[in-house]
């Protein structure tokens, strides 16, 4: 038997950007396995397990095209995160390790009208009052009190049950991936456990990697573009990014649990059990799709709700001093989840369920799932970078559409162990600096700063520079931050 | 003398942990303490004693040791309690009966947010020592 995990030899350069590992590197491997990456990018992720795990997924039955990472890939469990697997529905598996633990992570973006040199006087005073009034830290709970009656409407209805209660607007909805609500979503598959961790839990940051930031927008790429998605250069905008908590955490270990036995009764092989999958349409499959959709919806609820918090600050602390912030709506993409798409396939529409771990929808203009006001342009994505650096907003192509699956990069990606930071970084002398640079930073504690410091993470303009010039996502505009609230 | 240990091993991302013990219970009360001991737990100064009856079949050792860990995860997130004595009457290869002891309020300064199979191999050396590596989503 040959090697079981690739080599740099072992991969044949397709373009620029493009390495693949052809499908005959393993005898398991049903497609080629695709990296999205330039020679530094190659060289970190051959550093560690992350084209073993690509290749593992090129295994997946009913896999179509190609296994892809995208240049923030960087070793997990069972998928590498900026992973990319679209399995054909009609014979192919869905596989809950390909969309994670935290099941509908993602980012969403709000522009103001505001001139972020005359919120600089502020800053200080904003972030002390959003650590305040959005519950932050493992297992912190919100003010948003719900019974579990009500907490299966919002698992039905998502970001939608939150602007019914007053939480948002009509706005907010179109602007969010598929309107802040998944179909599909299925209360009664989802655990009474998963229920009881969701029952405190809207309307709460979280920890880890999950932030609240206020940034300038200091680059424009294209004008035109950027207006459209309300974006101008030198104004405040806010990121947030956290995902659906206990909840989500408690499906997923759920289902890669329960579907365990389903790797034999379907007589699926796979090289890793946190690969492990089941049929889309044989039950076991449609009930994960079920919870793994509610899991999705409250955590589009739990995002709308902190928007709700971030407007009341912003109105409090500003309303008075500089009018009304107008905080809108750019857009909410999510960059963990498994999604039902048509793409075409050898020139054909097919029905995929598209795994994105890691990796966020990238769809190109004259999409139907793009707002229309955005449609022209293309769909907004959203890329976070390592804390203190900057960020990315960008627009899905054509070429994401016809490569891709209409996927792109969801963020830096990491290059060093949460542990390997708390080691070599000093999580209050980060925080001076970060301060000293003009960065406002609100975190419960020292040690979780480190952990998230920018050594931590690849080079952001590195990793968006590879999309962009590969043509799977353009730039529209980069931001940078100016307050910075960790979990 | 101890019975086991654990130690942190590089992971870019997660939380990877080697354990080791000098038998089955051994192993599966160390990769408790070791996760216990690493989510670094902040008491509040009204912590009272809290407690938890555990009782898991699987079909082997290693959903075995997901389904231990998960369920004290699941236990400490709903009682906000940390876990700091893992008392095992009963482990077998597809079996864990016990009882862990443990004090709420508590709040963890890590978070861990589930247990993996990647990369879980339960083993026993040539001296007779067991060992295993876990893989966590933080």
């Amino acid at each position: 038997m040959g090697a079981t995990v690739p080599s740099k030899q072992d991969l044949q350069q397709r373009s620029p950007w493009v390495w693949e590992v052809p499908a005959t590197f393993r005898a398991d491997m049903r497609v080629p396995a695709r990296l999205y990456a330039d020679e530094d990018i190659l060289a970190q992720a051959l550093s560690d397990r992350s084209l073993e795990q690509l290749v593992n997924t090129a295994t997946l039955p009913g896999i179509v095209g190609q296994a892809m990472a995208m240049p923030d890939v960087h070793q997990g469990y069972g998928f590498p995160i900026g992973g990319v697997v679209a399995t054909r529905v009609s014979d192919g598996v869905v596989s809950p390790g390909g969309v994670g633990y935290d099941i509908n992570c993602g980012v969403r973006l709000l522009s103001t009208r505001l001139h972020a040199g005359d919120v600089l006087p502020y800053v200080g005073e904003l972030m002390t009052a959003l650590f305040a009034e959005v519950p932050v830290g493992v297992g912190s709970a919100g003010e948003v009190r719900i019974d579990r009656r009500e907490l299966r409407t919002v698992l039905v209805e998502g970001a939608g049950w939150a602007v019914r209660k007053g939480l948002g607007d009509r706005l907010d909805l179109e602007h969010t991936e598929d309107q802040g609500c998944l179909a599909g979503a299925d209360p009664s598959k989802v655990s009474s456990r998963a229920l009881e961790r969701g029952l405190e839990q809207v309307g709460t940051l979280g920890s880890g990697n999950h932030f609240l930031e206020l940034d300038e927008v200091t680059a424009v790429y294209d004008a035109a573009t950027a207006e459209t998605l309300g974006l101008r250069e030198g104004d405040l905008c806010v990121w947030i990014h956290c995902g659906s908590r206990g909840l989500g955490h408690q499906v997923c270990t759920d289902y890669v649990r329960s579907l365990q036995p389903a790797l034999n009764k379907y007589r699926l092989a796979i090289p890793d059990r946190e690969l492990v999958c089941a049929p889309v349409s044989s039950p076991e499959g449609q009930d994960y799709l079920a919870a793994m959709a509610c899991a999705a919806n409250y955590a589009w609820a739990n995002r709308q709700a902190i928007t709700h918090f971030v407007r009341r600050v912003f109105d409090r602390v500003l309303g008075q001093r500089l009018g009304d912030p107008e905080l809108k709506m750019v857009y909410d993409v999510c960059h963990n989840i498994a999604k039902i798409e048509t793409h075409r396939v050898d020139g054909h529409p097919e029905s995929l369920c598209v795994h994105r771990k890691g990796a966020t929808r990238a769809f190109g203009p004259g999409r139907p799932e793009v707002p229309a006001d955005y449609r022209a342009v293309g769909q907004p994505v959203l890329i976070p970078g390592s804390m203190g650096t900057g960020s990315y907003v960008l627009v899905g192509t054509d070429v994401a559409m016809a490569e891709t699956f209409g996927s792109t990069c969801h963020g830096a990606g990491r290059t060093m162990s949460r542990h390997g930071a708390i080691q070599s970084v000093s999580g209050g002398q980060l925080r001076r600096d970060l301060e000293q640079r003009g960065i406002a930073v609100r975190a419960q504690s020292d040690k979780g700063l480190a952990e998230e410091a920018p050594q931590a993470y690849k080079d952001v303009d590195a990793v968006v520079n590879v999309v962009h010039s590969h043509g799977m996502a353009r730039k529209v505009a980069r931001t940078r931050p100016l307050g910075v609230m960790k979990g | 003398m101890a019975d086991g240990g654990y130690r942190e091993r590089a992971h870019p991302a997660d939380l990877c942990l080697e354990v080791w013990g000098v038998d089955r219970a051994a192993l599966y009360r160390n990769a408790a303490k070791a996760l216990f001991e690493t989510l670094d737990f902040c008491l509040a100064p009204t912590a009272e004693p809290a407690s938890c009856s555990i009782a898991l079949q699987a079909p082997d050792p290693e959903t075995l040791m997901v389904d231990w860990l998960s369920e004290l995860l699941y236990q400490s997130d709903i009682q906000r309690a940390w876990w700091h004595t893992f008392d095992l009457h009963q482990v077998t290869p597809t079996v864990l009966r016990g009882t862990v002891l443990g004090q709420r309020p508590a709040t963890p300064r890590r978070e861990v947010k589930a247990v993996t199979y990647t990369g879980l191999e339960i083993s026993q050396d040539d001296r007779g020592q067991w060992s295993a590596t876990i893989t966590f989503d933080v």
